[in-house]
């Protein structure tokens, strides 16, 4: 099978695991975003658990969570009654709707692009795509995946390995080695993404802010960058991003499945890198202050034991040292990350308009969530034991990726909230006879 | 103009500035370009046509040994790196001793070494 028919098959299998998932209530096109990285982060997660209790990262492997999966969720969706959802119908003037006709090009460019580009990350085709292979062919053997020795191991061994795992699958489905498979997996990821922020902001967002938010985020030249990189960064950034985006909408419905759906993404958010864990807390930490009922999405912490199971088992070693006397190394890691995060040739002004947006919304709050994902990416720099002007220059620019999709998703729900309260004060001033 | 009109014609106007083939706008490049190849753009030369032609041949749970001592760091870890992405279903060992298959890197490629 080539390249194309094979990435295309596998996220197809993905794509139905997903609505199995989401619920008959959402089987509609403008739900496969959603489904989408549902379906991918669902088989993912399952075939990553599987190796870790001796499996292989195979093609029947994944298909038998995918079996259980959408088993799962046929019967889930059987006995609580679907919950109607609201019509979709809005009507678009042609000036925003040409603007989601340019996020949709642009979109369809970056797919054609991921199939077409070779990772120039290096970590991709040294680590993270080698690793998967592994995966495939012997499990998660301690002789390639800890250090013992004996054998020559993988690089950042505490790394868990969903990323791994998905683009494993992709090669096996392909039939071939082709390293394209991870830039074609990630576009298809990012694109999801896109879709999955169109659809859940869909019902609360005016059209032309989302439409605004969206081309802001798709014309931002370090995110195509990054999807040609293959950097695992992004799809951590995605599941976390979806994970504030579905609980932000939770707060505003309180709907169950939109809470179901934030926790899911965390879960997922931590099978993908090691700083995941500080991510997700930080987060969960955050959403409480908005709702205590926050707290329980705790619990997706636990999907985090599995693979830290394995590593205390097999002696895994953390790349952080817990050493925080090293504070020199905090005024040069912010100055990094704040040079990557305004940067305009990078992220345009996304990190920026979501901060003056949440102060003219009066909603200083919210941006204690980019915040704390910001802090976490200091503290690690901070306890990180390679040479801080090394470790900055390879990777300050993608470890801010949680921030920026943060701030991304939050700019159409802070304008829309500005855009309410200027409508509010106008009617407010027309009641009182104010001109 | 309508709504659906707009949509698509705005859509069309994007693709069509990216399949312009003169041009090398970012939207081009965001298509892919000239687009690459099967293999990585490793950072130093580094043919893989043996060593992906060997992974497939050779059995698998056979211990080999790649060696890149002499060289720099740089290509030692490419050398690393494509050993263990095409050689996957092999296992690579620190020790030649210990191998049942040795490669070496020589002059931009990786060859199977005599003794392995």
């Amino acid at each position: 099978m080539n390249l194309v028919l094979g990435v295309l098959a596998l996220n197809a299998a993905f794509l139905a695991v997903g609505y199995a998932l989401v619920g008959p209530a959402r089987l509609s096109a403008s739900w496969a975003g959603v489904a989408f990285l549902v379906g991918a982060g669902s088989i993912g997660t399952l075939v990553f658990f599987a190796t870790i209790v001796g499996l292989r990262a195979s093609l029947t492997v994944a298909a038998l969570a995918a079996a259980v999966l959408v088993i799962g969720g046929l019967v889930f969706w059987r006995r609580v009654p679907a919950e109607a959802e609201a019509g979709g119908g809005r009507t678009l003037d042609p000036l925003t709707a040409a603007a989601f006709g340019v996020v949709g090009a642009v979109c369809v460019l970056g797919v054609v692009g991921g199939f077409r580009s070779t990772p120039w990350l290096d970590d991709v085709w040294g680590i993270w795509l080698p690793k998967g292979l592994a995966l495939w062919h012997h499990g998660l053997d301690a002789r390639l995946f800890a250090p013992n020795g004996e054998y020559v191991t993988f690089g950042v061994p505490d790394y868990p390995l969903w990323w791994s795992v998905v683009t494993s699958l992709d090669v096996q489905t392909m039939g071939d080695l082709d390293v394209r498979v991870v830039c074609a997996q990630l576009a298809l990821l990012t694109v999801a993404f896109v879709g999955a922020v169109a659809r859940l902001l869909w019902d609360c967002v005016r059209p032309p802010v989302l439409a605004g938010s969206l081309l802001l985020l798709v014309l931002s030249p370090e995110l195509w960058r990054q999807v040609q990189g293959g950097v695992a960064d992004l799809p951590l950034a995605i599941y976390l991003a979806l994970a504030l985006l579905a609980g932000s909408r939770w707060l505003q419905t309180r709907e169950g499945f939109l809470l179901a759906l934030a926790v899911l993404a965390l879960v997922v958010a931590l099978q993908i890198k090691t700083e995941a864990p500080a991510e997700v807390a930080s987060l969960v930490l955050v959403g409480a202050l908005f709702a205590r009922r926050f707290l329980w999405s705790a619990l997706a912490l636990a999907a985090a034991v599995p693979w830290l199971a394995w590593r205390s088992a097999h002696d895994v070693p953390s790349r952080a040292e817990l050493d925080f006397t090293r504070v020199e190394r905090v005024p040069d890691a912010l100055r990094a990350v704040a040079e990557h995060l305004f940067d305009p040739t990078e992220w345009l002004v996304l990190v920026p308009l979501a901060i003056v947006l949440a102060l003219i919304a009066r909603q200083p709050k919210v941006l204690l969530v980019p915040g704390a994902l910001l802090a976490v990416v200091l503290v690690a720099y901070w306890i990180d034991r390679d040479e801080i002007n090394y470790v900055l220059a390879t990777s300050a620019y993608r470890v801010i990726d949680p921030v920026v999709l943060s701030a991304a998703v939050l700019i159409p729900l802070l304008a829309e909230s500005f855009f309410q309260q200027r409508q509010a004060l106008r009617e407010d001033r027309a009641l009182i006879g104010e001109p | 103009m309508s709504a659906r009109r707009a949509l698509a014609v705005a859509a069309v106007v994007v693709l069509a500035a990216a399949a312009v083939p003169w041009s090398d706008g970012p939207l081009r490049r965001l298509a892919g370009g000239e687009g690459d190849g099967r293999d990585p753009r490793f950072d130093v030369r580094l043919d893989p046509t043996v060593l992906r032609a060997e992974g497939e041949l050779l059995p698998s749970g056979l211990r080999y040994y790649l060696d890149a001592a002499g060289t720099s760091p740089l290509v030692q870890g490419n050398a690393k790196a494509a050993g263990q992405l095409y050689l996957a279903r092999q296992l690579p060992v620190q020790d030649p001793r210990l191998a049942e298959a040795r490669f070496g890197y020589r002059n931009g490629r990786i060859v199977p070494l005599l003794g392995g």
